[in-house]
């Protein structure tokens, strides 16, 4: 298993306003595989991601990348494991805003020694022609192909994407879905998706469905549509 | 790292904000850099002259010029001496100039132009008095009535300050300088009978100490008929002639009463003898009483013996006439007349009888003689009887007073002999007194100024360092005020990009790294800044130093690149915007990424305080002051520093215009003289005082300083203050009291340095007296203190121009000068005020603006939210700005009273080396310009502001948030 998550558990707060996000969820993922997290808000999905991710701790539990306990990490270690095996996509994109697109991207070359060849990605991703813009002056759809390319650029091994199409039109979406799949395809990335979206669960290898911060559900697609035909 | 090509369109999208910043560092270091320069390359420039001209050790003033061996005695000992006489003669325009002959081995003349003066009537004139006369070489002018031809323009390092006295508060260049000629016409000076200084310059060789060369100078004899000056040799004869008196009159004093004593032991000697004559006078008188007792008792009977023989005889002639045959009868009263007749009758026929008749008559002639003198003779006797008598008594009278004489005159005699004895007590007593009190040794040393002490040297050098030490002060605050605001416009960028910098950490980045990246522009703008900003400064330096050039007197100046002024200007601010954003940023970028991501903020539990019932408005802005409250901080320091500096601006205007007023105000005389040898009787229409030069302990310093103590009585109509007391009461002048630190009741020691004597007195009042240090004294107090006599003066204050010999007067002293003095100083330091107040205003409305535009940046979208819930521009104002208001508000009610709280306490550091107590003082109308200042930079900061506010596009702030 390339992920590996056992019985995590992970609260917020004391007392009065304290939440248990996370009920002792375990799961596994093989690597290359596509997985999509669905649930409603506050189901938990997102702290799944974001402590898988490293970006979050938790309570108990164990999570394993790639044989590697990351639970235990200290910030450094969890840093250089984010560097060096991990690609994010958020919802609201988060680029560099003075930085064109190239320069985007070229922000996470610069963490790998090997990286993906920029402009090969950037056509994959339709952004030769946009390379030299600022994110302000690139659509929504425009934008988070830029992010993808920046999480992609290092080549991860897992790349972790935050309701990658949240903030995006349906038309927006579906490329971005597309793109998603086609990287899969050519890179052969673990994907984790969080999303609203049921129709993703389509697309995708594998389908966690969290609830109160339990797996209410999780199973593995045999037979994958294709992202370009997922309506919604 | 790809990451760093942001920070240039960081630059170019904020470029005010950080245009501005960058200016205030280059500004400011500009400032702080050409002060500091300027006082290094003084200081440099001071030490460089002083070298290559042997700039003293020290000097000393003497009555009478040192011998050669004298000389040369010392310089055995280790002190080389030279000779640096002078006489102050009348040059042009009123103008005094103090001439010299040429140096050779000590404070040699540094000539800027021309030669030196090398032939009688040349001379070489000081700089700034050449400028200010408009003198060149090859010019001619005028002294003392005498053509000059002027040969060289120059300074010298013993008077780089040019001030006539030591004590003088200020140089007045135009009124004062130096002139030197060469010694053949220094010689025909001195010839002229002109009131000369033998002064002396000496350096040490390390073997001697000055205060042994002090003591030397102290021992060495001279002669004191060879003092040339007239009026200290009247002096000496007055001194000398006072002593012989006294010596004379002592001498013939003790030769008196030897004469009395010896006079007293013969007259002791006659007494007794008297005594010893009178009683054998009573013996003998006692004895003749006797004798003439028994004498007397015979004296019938001898009578009656002497009468029966002439009767006797008579009848003989009778019987006798009768044989004769003739008729008459004589008697003893008769007998001459009868014989007589019958003589005649008978004429010649008888010549027998005739004869018988004759020698009749003849016998009885003779005896009744014989009768009458026996008679007469016992008349005597019984009278000297009676004489004995009372001779007897008298004798015996005598005796008594003779033995009375003899008696006192042994007393007498006892006593002379006592008071011959204490004579001679009183005689070695009084020689003694002579030789001890009155041997003035006429210690040939009038003055001695080391050159430490010597503010004709000094003072052009502390006074730069008192504008450096404030400068790099001040220029700290302000940088790390600068390194503070960048950090806090770097917290600002990153709370705006908190998502984007969690997203990279999300990637990988380490905090490392991205700490890195955002320390990279501070650190670059304040690197730029601050090389340009030194480089100006280092530019500034021939601006700068203007004044100072103008005012001391030394050779023209090299600029100097010290390390360490390069060290603060390039390297320290480096550091504090290193330290300062590290520590800021470093602490920003701690956050986890997750928080980052979420766009999480502490909340400072200011936010959260309660404000009850308060109006809307007032809310809306204290919440967005609470919220703002690291900006608001920061504003509140940075308005406050400005503040500081505005009212150290004002304080500097304030103090040195109350200074000028108070001067004019305070002196009630017009003139003053200080006499170094005044007359036996003053003139009547002037007031006389005594004045002494004493100095005091300067904490500010840890140094000394003079003050002048100056002995008045209660009728001086100058001052209107009482000065009676206790012996050692004084009354000191504010100016004292600010520049020492007196107090009333203070227990106060002043010290005489040549004398090596302490004086202690006490404080009974503070009184209003700005000019110069005065501690005022009753005169008669003082005269017994100094051990002067009961009528001494040496200072005369009057309404008018006195008519005194130029050669006793030290100084004089005239309201006038000393006002132009005080306003020469007010405009020395009026470049000073206004860049201090342009600097403030500058620094004043740059932190104003870039902070409040930074918070409003920070708000764009609740203000966007409330432009589309319908407030209009001036409810926004309201809102947004009110709480800057708030701000300036604060710190312009706190930071003016504490800023002159911190100014008073260290302005007197600031003019610590001036001789006069300066108080920062601030007019009222002052506050009210600083005030109308504040508002007016809040205004125009509003004014802009606002506009930028009025840009704000709801629009653009809405897709930005999404």
């Amino acid at each position: 298993m390339f992920i590996e998550v056992n019985d995590i558990k992970k609260s917020y707060g004391e007392g009065g306003s304290y939440v248990q996000v996370l009920k002792g969820v375990s799961t596994g993922i093989q690597k290359g595989q596509i997985c999509a997290i669905l649930g409603p808000s506050g189901s938990g999905k997102s702290t799944l991601l974001n402590t898988i991710g490293g970006l979050d701790t938790i309570d108990s539990g164990s999570i394993k990348i790639n044989d590697i306990e990351i639970s235990k990490l200290n910030p450094k270690e969890s840093s250089l494991y984010r560097r060096n095996l991990l690609g994010f996509i958020f919802q609201f994109y988060n680029l560099v805003p003075n930085l064109t697109v190239k320069e985007n991207i070229q922000v996470c070359e610069y963490l790998t020694k090997t990286p993906l060849d920029i402009n090969e990605l950037m056509e994959i991703l339709g952004l030769s022609e946009h390379q030299k813009k600022f994110p302000s002056q690139l659509s929504g759809g425009q934008q988070q192909r830029c992010a993808i390319a920046r999480a992609l650029i290092k080549n991860p091994e897992l790349l972790l994407c935050d309701e990658p199409t949240g903030a995006l039109d349906y038309q927006a979406s579906r490329e971005i879905l597309m793109l998603i799949e086609k990287i899969n395809k050519k890179y052969g990335t673990t994907m984790l998706i969080v999303t609203h979206n049921t129709a993703i669960k389509e697309m995708v290898h594998r389908v966690i469905k969290i609830k109160d911060g339990q797996i209410s559900q999780d199973y593995a697609n045999t037979v994958l549509k294709p992202a370009s035909q997922l309506e919604w | 790292m790809i990451l760093n090509k942001r920070i240039i369109r960081e630059l170019k999208d904020n470029w005010v904000r950080y245009g501005a910043l960058a200016f205030l560092i280059i500004f400011s270091l500009a400032l702080v850099v050409s002060m500091a320069g300027s006082t290094d390359v003084v200081n440099y420039t001071i030490d460089k002259n002083n070298e290559k001209n042997r700039l003293e050790d020290g000097e000393f003033s003497v009555y009478v010029p040192l011998t050669e061996n004298q000389q040369q005695q010392l310089e055995k000992l280790g002190a080389r001496t030279e000779a640096a006489f002078y006489v102050d003669l009348p040059g042009p325009e009123k103008s005094i100039l103090r001439i010299f002959k040429n140096r050779n081995n000590i404070n040699t003349i540094e000539l800027e132009a021309g030669r030196l003066a090398d032939q009688t009537g040349e001379i070489v004139l000081e700089k700034h008095y050449a400028e200010n006369h408009r003198i060149d070489v090859g010019e001619s002018m005028i002294v003392n009535h005498k053509s000059y031809l002027v040969t060289g323009i120059a300074t010298v390092p013993d008077y780089s300050n040019v001030v006539q006295n030591v004590s003088d508060v200020l140089a007045d260049l135009t009124q004062f300088s130096l002139g030197f000629v060469s010694e053949a016409e220094f010689n025909q000076l001195l010839a002229e009978d002109l009131n000369v200084e033998y002064n002396y310059s000496y350096k040490l060789d390390g073997n001697l100490t000055a205060s042994e060369l002090k003591e030397k100078l102290i021992d060495l004899d001279f002669d004191k008929n060879r003092v040339a000056n007239k009026y200290m040799q009247e002096i000496i004869n007055t001194i000398e002639k006072g002593k012989n008196d006294l010596s004379g009159g002592v001498n013939e004093l003790a030769d008196g009463t030897q004469k009395l004593a010896n006079g007293t032991s013969s007259l002791e000697q006659g007494s007794s003898e008297l005594a010893a004559g009178a009683g054998s006078l009573a013996n003998g008188t006692d004895q003749l009483s006797s004798g003439l007792e028994e004498l007397t008792s015979a004296n019938v009977t001898l009578n009656k013996a002497a009468d029966d023989v002439f009767q006797g005889m008579i009848a003989q002639v009778n019987s006798e006439f009768e044989k004769m045959g003739i008729t008459v009868t004589v008697t003893g009263d008769n007998y001459g007349t009868v014989i007589d007749r019958l003589i005649k009758t008978i004429g010649e026929s008888d010549a027998n009888a005739v004869m018988a008749l004759n020698t009749m008559k003849a016998q009885l002639d003779s005896y009744k003689a014989f009768k009458e003198g026996l008679s007469a003779y016992t008349n005597g006797v019984e009278s000297a009887y009676s004489g004995s008598l009372e001779l007897s008594a008298g004798a015996d009278g005598l005796y008594q007073g003779s033995l009375a004489v003899a008696s006192g005159v042994n007393t007498l005699r006892n006593g002379s002999a006592e008071l011959n004895s204490g004579m001679g007590e009183l005689k070695n007593q009084v020689t003694n007194f002579i030789d001890q009190n009155m041997d003035y040794q006429y210690v040939n040393l009038i003055t001695f100024l080391e050159a430490d002490d010597n503010q004709r040297i000094t003072s052009c050098k502390s006074d730069a360092a008192i504008n450096k030490n404030s400068a790099l002060i001040a220029g700290v605050i302000i940088l790390t005020l600068i390194a503070y605001m960048i950090s806090v416009f770097v917290i600002h960028t990153i709370d705006k990009e908190s998502a984007v910098i969690g997203a990279l950490y999300s990637m990988g980045y380490v905090k490392k790294e991205l700490l890195r990246h955002f320390m990279i522009l501070p650190t670059v703008i304040v690197t730029a800044a601050s090389m340009l900003g030194t480089g100006l400064g280092f530019l500034l330096i021939g601006e700068n130093i203007k004044e100072n050039v103008a005012y001391y007197s030394y050779p023209g100046y090299t600029i100097v690149f010290p390390p360490y002024l390069l060290i603060y200007g390039i390297l320290l601010p480096i550091l504090i915007a290193l330290f300062v954003n590290y520590m800021v940023i470093n602490n920003k970028l701690s956050m986890a990424p997750l928080k980052l991501l979420r766009r999480e903020k502490k909340q400072h539990p200011l936010t959260n305080i309660d404000l009850k019932e308060m109006g809307f408005i007032n809310r809306y802005r204290i919440r967005q002051l609470l919220r703002e409250i690291r900006g608001n901080i920061t504003l509140f320091c940075g308005l406050s520093i400005a503040i500081l500096l505005m009212v150290f601006g004002f304080s500097i205007y304030g103090s040195v215009s109350a200074y000028v007023n108070n001067v004019a105000s305070d002196v009630a005389y017009n003139y003053l003289y200080l006499l170094k040898y005044p007359m036996e009787t003053a003139p009547g229409d002037a007031t006389k005082a005594y004045t002494e030069s004493l100095t005091a302990d300067l904490y500010l310093t840890g140094g000394e300083m003079d003050v002048t103590v100056q002995g008045i009585d209660d009728e001086n109509p100058y001052f209107d203050f009482s000065l009676a007391g206790e012996k050692n009461d004084v009354v000191i002048s504010d100016s004292v009291a600010n520049k020492f630190g007196y107090k009333v009741g203070d227990e106060i020691t002043l010290s005489d340095n040549l004398e090596d004597r302490n004086y202690n007195f006490r404080v009974k009042e503070v009184v209003n007296f700005a000019s110069g240090l005065y501690i005022f004294m009753d005169i008669n107090n003082m005269r017994e203190l100094f051990g002067k006599e009961d009528d001494y003066y040496n200072t005369l204050m009057s309404d008018q121009e006195l008519s005194i010999e130029a050669g006793r007067i030290a100084t004089v002293i005239t309201v006038d000068k000393m006002v132009a003095a005080a306003r020469q100083m007010f405009t020395m330091m009026y470049g000073l005020v206004i860049t201090i107040l342009g600097a403030s205003v500058l620094l004043f409305a740059i932190v104003m603006y870039l902070l409040v535009k930074m918070m409003i940046d920070k708000s764009t979208f609740s203000i966007s939210l409330i432009k589309v819930f319908g407030y209009n521009e001036r409810e926004i104002k309201k809102l947004y700005l009110g709480t800057t208001f708030y701000t300036v508000a604060l710190s312009t009610i706190i930071a003016i009273p504490v800023s002159k709280m911190i100014i008073n306490k260290i302005f007197p550091y600031m003019v610590s080396n001036v001789s006069a107590g300066m108080n920062a003082t601030m007019s009222p109308q002052s506050d009210l310009i600083m005030v109308a200042i504040i508002l007016g930079a809040y205004a125009a900061v509003n004014f802009m502001v606002g506009r930028h506010l009025k840009k704000i596009s709801l629009v653009e702030i809405l897709k930005e948030r999404e």
